[in-house]
């Protein structure tokens, strides 16, 4: 978990003491990698930017109750991922469904073909828009870990504070989460699979 | 089968959080030990590191021009929602919004989520205002280069006087008459030439 630092605490304290700038630049410190997240999770840019916007503006509402115990970041990277969520959830993509609670279904039937790394020649934008395909796929209670660890490259206990889960669960979901991916990746691009 | 302490079964469901960094080097040390001696579990670790691969590269972020700005600014205006906070254009002319068309997206504010729609935000993008923007400019100036083009075509155009076949202006009906019998006395006076 990062710490706070001391640039933070005074940006939070000058925009609880009514500096605008202040709260603007606290906000560009942190646009970008909030953009990065929820992006993730939908396709949509006006979204993207919408919730990005709402994460911030929750942010500012109930600045005077963070507590100092940990970063700037930490405290509306939650406010962020239960944001993308609640909009998710609302907009009818909830993470479980009357068909399949992750909970409790087992692993996906996963192929035993291991995913081989992607081709060197796939532009980096390819990799990113296959990789994404992908993980639109996959349920959203899976889908949080597997984009906390491996793109905001969260130890397992974070992910477990973030999302209130225990450290158990963090990492039955990440196995399922992998094996989803998978599974979606080699069904749509079976090129992938070794010795396809 | 390996020559190491840890067996196969022991191994496997430790690559995952080994991959993640997420083992003591008191776990880690004895899986190594397996990795260097177990060949088929060294191929399956070596699967999830090439998997991991696919989530190593991301797509460039594009935070929208003025997007801190907007949202310091609805924060300190009390915005609470994810609703569209306009831009600087929009508040200067006002007007000039509502016809855009462009790039545009229609997004149901939070609020509209959470009350069942009470108002919809139409959520307008900075591109889509500077296109309107353009093809504004764009019309106005035909309408200015029209104008030009008819003006000077009527500068240049001949007047209806000037057209005139008959010299009704500058020559009265008697004065006519008076000019031809001039004319004829004149050559009535001029001696005729005698035939050879």
């Amino acid at each position: 978990m990062e710490p706070l630092t001391a640039e933070d605490a005074s940006l939070v304290q000058e925009t609880l003491a009514g500096n605008q700038t202040s709260f603007q630049l606290l906000v560009e410190r942190y646009q970008d990698r909030l953009f990065a997240l929820v992006r993730h999770y939908t396709k949509d840019p006006a979204l993207v930017e919408d919730i990005v916007q709402e994460t911030f503006l929750k942010a500012f509402k109930r600045l005077d109750s963070f507590q100092h115990e940990s970063s700037f970041y930490t405290w509306i990277y939650r406010i962020a991922v239960n944001t993308v969520l609640d909009v998710m959830k609302r907009r009818g993509r909830s993470p479980v469904t009357s068909v399949e609670d992750p909970e409790i279904a087992g692993a996906p039937n996963a192929p035993d073909t291991r995913v081989m790394a992607p081709d060197a020649r796939l532009q980096r934008e390819e990799i990113a828009r296959i990789t994404q395909e992908c993980l639109a796929q996959i349920p959203e209670i899976f889908r949080t870990v597997l984009v906390l660890r491996e793109f905001e490259d969260m130890a397992y206990q974070d992910i477990a504070d973030l999302l209130g889960i225990s450290i158990g669960t963090v990492e039955s979901r990440l196995f399922r989460a992998r094996a989803r991916f998978k599974e979606k990746l080699l069904q749509r691009h079976p090129e992938f699979g070794e010795g396809a | 089968m390996n020559m190491s302490t840890m067996d196969c079964g022991d191994a496997r469901p430790l690559v995952p959080s080994y991959l993640d960094g997420e083992l003591t080097e008191a776990q880690a040390a004895p899986l190594r030990k397996h990795l260097l001696a177990c060949q088929a579990c060294r191929a399956g670790a070596q699967a999830d590191k090439n998997m991991k691969r696919w989530f190593a590269v991301t797509e460039p972020i594009a935070v929208p021009r003025g997007f801190s700005g907007r949202v310091a600014r609805a924060a300190f205006a009390g915005v609470e929602s994810m609703a569209h906070v306009p831009t600087e254009f929009e508040r200067r002319s006002p007007r000039a919004a509502p016809i855009l068309p462009g790039p545009t997206v229609a997004v149901a504010s939070s609020s509209d989520l959470e009350n069942g729609g009470i108002a919809v935000e139409t959520a307008r993008r900075d591109e889509g205002r500077i296109l309107v923007f353009v093809l504004r400019l764009t019309v106005a100036a035909a309408v200015l280069a029209l104008l030009a083009s008819v003006a000077i075509q009527s500068l240049r155009r001949p007047s209806t006087a000037e057209l005139r076949a008959d010299d009704r202006n500058t020559m009265t009906l008697d004065a006519a008459l008076e000019k031809l019998d001039q004319i004829e006395r004149t050559e009535a006076a001029k001696p005729v030439a005698a035939p050879r």
